[in-house]
């Protein structure tokens, strides 16, 4: 079973890891595009 | 100082807010958590040993893709009907996200069914079923983003972004109309089955919290994204406009 840890660390580096960097590209192009776009139009600013 | 500069100074150029800066801080907490007492704290199970430990992030991934078709398809359906722009960027925006918790669902539990079933992949209904849901996701993506005028290829995606709910039913009734290797349900058994209890139920809680507030805040983010590039897309349509009749009146 000790095996397993292998699988185990896989998934989660996975998960965390996916997930990471999903949010990181969506931050960099949101600051990205804000620039591009008026204050005024940003309605959560 | 410029006035434009001042504006710089007053509101930050990001998708962020100071509500998004709280649900980011709670999720980045609850993972931390999720690690603790996925990986440290909770107890092997007496079948499945310390694999189970994938089962933590893997089922709210699956729960959570599952949310994100249906916010899909209820955004889709609200557009067709009410033209509602609010609804469809929430399509648009949640489509992408379930897209990501989806593979992410396929990818962990192909490693799970290595060291279960001894191979990574058969053509179980939950799993084939699984991998037609990304693929009507995959899609949905492809045909909103298909160079065309922004209403036809609104609507089309919004038609795509109706399946997903009927996929979903079918990936979460596959268990129980077809006989499969996948597992059937745990946490909504009717006391026939595998159950779980202690802490490895409450490893699993904690995973529902966190993935939820990771979901949560990629929503709000992804949302405030698509606006942004709706808007851009709009400025660039109203340079070639102005540029296309400048042209002509100059001719």
């Amino acid at each position: 079973m000790s095996g397993n840890w292998g699988y185990i660390a896989a998934a989660w580096i996975i998960v965390f890891g996916g997930l990471a960097g999903y949010a990181i590209r969506t931050i960099v192009r949101g600051r990205s595009l804000s620039k591009q776009v008026p204050a005024e139009k940003r309605r959560w600013s | 100082m410029t006035t434009q500069s001042s504006n710089t100074l007053a509101v930050p150029d990001s998708t962020g807010s100071r509500g998004t800066r709280i649900i980011g801080v709670l999720a980045l907490l609850s993972m931390a958590a999720l690690a603790l007492f996925g990986l440290v704290l909770s107890p092997p199970d007496a079948s499945q040993g310390e694999v189970v430990r994938i089962l933590y992030v893997h089922v709210p991934s699956a729960t959570f893709a599952y949310i994100g078709c249906f916010l899909t398809t209820f955004g889709s359906a609200m557009y067709l009907w009410r033209r509602s722009r609010w609804w469809e960027l929430v399509a648009y925006a949640s489509a992408e996200i379930a897209t990501v918790f989806t593979a992410i669902v396929l990818v962990t539990g192909m490693i799970w069914g290595r060291p279960t079933w001894g191979v990574y992949w058969v053509w179980d209904a939950r799993l084939t079923s699984t991998a037609m849901l990304l693929l009507l996701l995959l899609g949905y993506l492809a045909v909103r983003r298909l160079p065309a005028d922004h209403e036809v290829r609104t609507r089309r995606a919004a038609i795509v972004g109706l399946l997903l709910v009927p996929n979903v039913m079918i990936v979460r009734q596959s268990v129980q109309w077809w006989r499969t290797l996948h597992q059937k349900p745990t946490l909504l058994a009717n006391g026939v089955g595998a159950k779980i209890e202690g802490l490895m139920l409450f490893s699993l809680f904690i995973g529902f919290i966190a993935i939820g507030l990771v979901f949560t805040w990629l929503l709000i983010h992804r949302f405030r994204l698509a606006w942004l590039e709706d808007q851009v897309d709009e400025a660039g349509l109203d340079v070639a406009i102005a540029e296309r009749r400048a042209e002509g009146a100059a001719s």
